[in-house]
C-alpha cells in the first residue's frame, strides 16, 4: 500500500468517525478538542492530499524548453482582467503574464478559482497550471487559445493579447459583426471568450497603438468560409480528373469543387456538399476561362446508392442555400439573393462559396463575376464516369 | 478517540511533510497558490487490450495474431534484479475481421508468419512492465510493439533494438535497459555489434535470440546483428527513392549528432526536438521534429514504456541540400502534424491530458533551418506569437502546438545580424 493510499484510508476513516462524533453530540471537553484537531488535521491533510493527487499537471521540464520560452521562476502574475465564460457557474478566464529566461514576455490563458490560476478540465475539476507552463513567450503576444470540449458549443476560443502600455484601444469583431471594444490593462492586456472554434467565430482584433490601427484576423484565409448563421465553418476543396498515363493530354479537363465542414469534430457528423464540375485548361498554352458554379438548397441526408462521394453527404445538418463553384483567375464575385448582396473573391484553388439561410430561394440568386452577370448556375458539366 | 486524533494528526503531518518535500523539488512558484505544484502523475494505461473493443470483442480492421505452438523460448535474468526478460516464439496466422466478433474463427487470413514476442516473466506469468510500472500478462501477439515476425515459409533474419524507459516523469523519460532481439532462422550463433552497451554474443534458443544492453546502447549507423553469415543493420536507413529522383541530401558526420531546438509537449508527454549533425557538405543536417528521450529521438510508446530511437540521422532524413538557407531566403520553413482523433482514441495518456488541459487532439509542429545570419525568429500562428533563437549547430527552430489549424496564416519573421528582417507568410489549413 502506498503512502497516499494510507493517507486516503485515514481520511476516510476519520471522516466516518467524525460523522459518528456529530451524531453522538457529546459536549465533553475532550470531544470538542478532538473535533477541532480532526478538523484542522483533516483539512490540512486533505488539502495537501488534493494538491498532490488531483493536480496532475506537471511543470514543463526545463530541459525541454529553450531559454526564450522558459519562464523565469517567480516572475508570474495574473493581470487585473477577467472575462466571464458564456456558461453560468464557470470560473472566469484570466491572463497570466511572466518573463522568460531570455527576457521575453510570456502569457498563459487560464481560469481563476479561489485565487488560484488554473483550468477547469473536461471532468469539471479545477487544476492549477504550473508557472513553467506558459502558452508562449515573445516580443508581441497575441492569439486565440482553443480549449476543447466534448461538444462544439462547449469549446472555448479565448482571444487574448498583451499589446504593451502604448495600447490605446482594442476591439474584437466576431463573424463579421460590429466590433466591440474590450477593456485593457495598463500593460495592454486584453481577452475575450467565444463559443466554438476560431474558424467558426472568425475573430478579428483591431489594435490602436500610437495613433495607428492594425487589424489581426485569426482564422480567415485558406479555404475556410464562415457559416452565415453561426454554425460550423466550411472548407472548400477542388479536385480534377487527370489523363491516364500514356495518353495524350487533351486541351481541357474536368475540375470540380465541393465544400465540407472545416474541422472533424468527435461525436459530430462530417457534412459535405456534392461537387460542382466544369472545364479547365489541361495544359499550358490553352486559353480557357475557368468559370462555373451552381446554386442549391442542401438538406437531409445522402441517398443510398453507388457514387456516394459525388452526391455529397449533408448528414442532417440544418439546411443551407449555397452558391459554389470555381472562378480561377477572376477577382470579384457578387452574389445577390432576396435583397442581400455578398461579395467574395476566389480562393487560392479558384473555388468560392457563398451561403445563405435555407429560406433563400435558389431561383432568386444571381451571380456577377468581374462585372458580367449570370443566373444561379453557369458553365457546369457532368463529371466523367470512372471505370 | 485518542487513537483517532493521533491518526488524524499523523496523517496531516505526514501528508504535509510529503507536500513540503514535493514543493522543495519544484521550481519557484508562479503565484502563491502554485507553490503546491505537482509531481508528475504516473502514465495511465488503458485496461482495454489492443485490438479489442470496450465490450471485449475483437476490433475490425486490426490485424490479429492467431498463435500456434507458442512457448517461452528463452529467459534471461534482469541485471537490475527485476523480472526476467524472455522471448516467446510462436507461429501466427495474421487475420483481420470485417466486423466486431467474439472470436477469430471466421477472420480473414492475411498471411502466415514466424514470430517472437519480447516480454518479462513475473511469478511464472509472461507479460510486460507497462508505462505505469505495473506488470501485466500480455496475450500472445496482442502488442505490436513487442512482436517481430518473418515469413513462415521463407524466414529472414529479423532484429530490433529497443530501449525500455523509466517514465516517473513522462516529460523526461530515462532509458533503463536496451534489448536487441529477433529471429535468426539460420543462426546458431548471433552477435550484436556497434551498439556500444549491447554488443556481444546473444542468447539463442531455436531461432529466437535476445541480448540485453545497458542504457548507453544505441542503434547508431554501425549497429548491426550478425547471424549465419548474414548481417542486419539496426541503425537508420534511407527511404527508398524512385529511379531518377534527383534531390540531394547532405551526409552527416558520425559523432557530431545532437538534439537541438527543444520544445515541450503540450500534454506533458516527452518533449520534442530536432536531431541535427554536421555534414560533409557544410550545411548542417536538420531532421523532422521528433520526440526525445535523453539523447534519443524517435517514436516513444508511453503505454509500453519503449523507444526505438536512434541518435544519428540518415542522409535522407536531413533537409535536402537544394533547400538550404541563403541570403535571399534565410530560413527553410516547414510545418507538419494535424488532428489525430482516431489515433488518440486508445491512448490513455493523451485522453487524460486532453481532459485535464482541454487540449485539441493531435499536434502541429512549425520548424525550420536558418542561415547562420539569423539571430532571432518570430513564429506567428493563429494560436500565438513565439520568439525563438536558432540553435547553435543546426540554426534550427521548433514550435509545437496542440491540434491543428484548419484556417489562418503562418508568418515567420527572421531577424538578421545586419539588422534587416525577412518574412514569409503561408495560408494554413491545406
Amino acid at each position: 500500500m502506498s503512502f497516499f493510499d494510507q493517507v486516503e484510508r485515514e481520511l476516510v476513516r476519520a471522516a466516518k468517525v467524525q460523522i459518528r462524533v456529530r451524531r453522538l453530540r457529546r459536549a465533553s471537553a475532550l470531544g470538542f478538542v478532538a473535533a477541532l484537531l480532526l478538523g484542522a488535521g483533516g483539512t490540512a491533510a486533505a488539502a495537501t492530499y488534493l494538491a498532490l493527487r488531483s493536480s496532475s499537471i506537471a511543470p514543463f521540464a526545463a530541459d525541454s524548453t529553450t531559454p526564450e520560452q522558459r519562464v523565469e521562476p517567480g516572475t508570474s502574475r495574473v493581470l487585473d482582467l477577467q472575462a466571464a465564460d458564456p456558461a453560468r457557474g464557470v470560473p472566469p478566464w484570466v491572463l497570466r503574464v511572466s518573463r522568460s529566461a531570455a527576457g521575453l514576455q510570456c502569457s498563459t490563458v487560464g481560469q481563476l478559482s479561489g485565487g488560484a490560476f488554473g483550468l477547469v478540465g473536461l471532468d469539471g475539476q479545477f487544476r492549477e497550471l504550473p508557472e513553467a507552463n506558459a502558452d508562449a513567450c515573445g516580443d508581441d503576444l497575441l492569439g486565440t487559445r482553443v480549449f476543447s470540449a466534448r461538444k462544439t458549443k462547449d469549446v472555448r476560443t479565448v482571444v487574448y493579447g498583451v499589446a504593451g502600455p502604448e495600447l490605446q484601444s482594442v476591439t474584437v469583431a466576431v463573424a463579421g459583426a460590429k466590433p466591440r471594444t474590450l477593456r485593457h490593462t495598463a500593460e495592454g492586456g486584453f481577452l475575450a471568450v467565444l463559443r466554438g472554434y476560431p474558424e467558426d467565430a472568425q475573430p478579428v482584433v483591431t489594435l490602436q497603438r500610437g495613433g495607428k490601427s492594425k487589424r489581426y484576423a485569426f482564422a480567415d484565409g485558406g479555404f475556410v468560409v464562415a457559416d452565415p448563421v453561426g454554425g460550423r465553418a466550411w472548407r472548400l476543396q477542388a479536385f480534377g480528373y487527370g489523363t491516364p498515363r500514356g495518353k495524350k493530354r487533351p486541351a481541357r479537363q474536368t475540375t470540380c469543387v465541393n465544400f465540407m465542414t472545416a474541422r472533424a469534430v468527435p461525436g459530430e457528423p462530417n457534412v459535405s456538399s456534392p461537387p460542382v464540375c466544369g472545364p479547365e485548361a489541361a495544359r499550358p498554352g490553352v486559353r480557357l476561362d475557368t468559370l462555373f458554379f451552381t446554386t442549391h438548397r442542401l438538406s437531409g441526408d445522402r441517398q443510398p446508392g453507388p457514387g456516394g462521394f459525388m452526391r455529397g453527404d449533408w448528414n442532417h445538418h440544418p439546411p443551407r442555400t449555397a452558391v459554389w463553384g470555381s472562378a480561377r483567375g477572376h477577382r470579384r464575385i457578387v452574389v445577390r439573393a432576396a435583397g442581400e448582396t455578398r461579395e467574395v473573391a476566389p480562393r487560392l484553388n479558384g473555388g468560392f462559396l457563398v451561403l445563405f439561410p435555407a429560406s433563400f430561394d435558389p431561383a432568386s440568386v444571381t451571380v456577377e463575376v468581374d462585372g458580367n452577370r449570370y443566373g444561379s448556375t453557369f458553365g457546369t458539366v457532368d463529371p466523367p464516369e470512372l471505370p | 478517540m485518542k487513537r483517532l486524533v493521533a491518526a488524524t494528526i499523523a496523517a496531516g503531518v505526514l501528508a504535509g511533510a510529503a507536500g513540503a518535500a514535493v514543493q522543495a523539488n519544484d521550481a519557484t512558484p508562479a503565484t502563491p497558490r502554485a507553490k503546491q505544484s505537482q509531481s508528475p502523475a504516473p502514465v495511465p494505461v488503458s485496461k482495454q487490450p489492443q485490438g479489442r473493443l470496450a465490450d471485449g470483442r475483437f476490433e475490425p480492421g486490426y490485424v490479429q495474431y492467431r498463435a500456434h505452438h507458442a512457448r517461452v523460448a528463452l529467459r534471461i535474468p534482469d541485471p537490475s534484479g527485476g523480472p526476467d526478460w524472455a522471448l516467446k516464439a510462436f507461429d501466427a496466422e495474421r487475420v483481420t475481421l470485417d466486423r466486431p466478433a467474439r472470436s477469430l474463427a471466421h477472420a480473414k487470413l492475411i498471411g502466415r508468419n514466424r514470430c517472437v514476442q519480447l516480454g518479462r516473466i513475473q511469478d511464472g506469468a509472461f507479460g510486460w512492465i507497462y508505462g505505469d510500472g505495473r506488470f501485466r500478462r500480455v496475450p500472445t501477439g496482442s502488442e505490436y510493439g513487442l512482436v517481430q515476425c518473418t515469413g513462415l515459409k521463407r524466414p529472414h533474419l529479423s532484429a530490433q533494438l529497443k530501449e525500455a524507459l523509466d517514465l516517473a516523469d513522462p516529460a523526461e523519460p530515462k532509458i533503463t535497459r536496451a534489448a536487441v532481439w529477433g529471429i535468426a532462422p539460420d543462426g546458431t550463433a548471433v552477435s550484436v555489434a556497434g551498439t556500444g552497451g549491447a554488443d556481444g554474443v546473444a542468447t539463442v534458443a531455436g531461432d529466437a535470440f535476445l541480448k540485453l544492453g545497458d542504457p548507453s546502447s544505441k542503434a547508431g549507423a554501425d549497429a548491426r546483428v550478425q547471424a549465419g553469415g548474414r548481417t542486419l543493420r539496426l541503425g537508420p536507413t534511407d527511404p527508398h527513392f524512385p529511379p531518377g529522383f534527383k534531390v540531394k541530401f547532405p551526409t552527416p558526420i558520425p559523432g557530431t549528432e545532437r538534439v537541438e531546438a527543444r520544445a515541450p509537449d503540450p500534454a506533458g508527454a516527452p518533449g520534442w526536438g530536432l536531431l541535427v549533425a554536421q555534414t560533409r557538405e557544410g550545411v548542417p543536417c536538420v531532421t523532422q521534429p521528433t520526440q526525445v528521450a535523453g539523447d534519443r529521438t524517435g517514436y516513444i510508446d508511453l503505454r509500453l514504456a519503449l523507444v526505438n530511437g536512434g541518435t544519428s540521422p540518415s542522409p535522407g532524413s536531413c533537409r535536402p541540400i537544394g533547400t538550404k538557407p541563403d541570403p535571399k531566403r534565410p530560413c527553410d520553413v516547414g510545418w507538419s502534424g494535424g488532428s489525430a482523433e482516431a489515433l488518440e482514441g486508445s491512448d490513455a495518456f493523451a485522453r487524460r491530458a486532453r481532459t485535464e488541459r482541454r487540449l485539441l487532439s493531435g499536434r502541429t509542429q512549425v520548424y525550420g533551418q536558418c542561415s547562420d545570419q539569423v539571430v532571432r525568429i518570430t513564429v506567428r500562428t493563429p494560436r500565438d506569437v513565439r520568439t525563438l533563437v536558432p540553435s547553435a549547430l543546426g540554426h534550427a527552430f521548433l514550435a509545437v502546438y496542440d491540434g491543428d489549424f484548419p484556417a489562418g496564416r503562418l508568418e515567420i519573421t527572421a531577424q538578421l545580424k545586419n539588422g534587416k528582417t525577412w518574412t514569409t507568410k503561408s495560408d494554413l489549413g491545406f
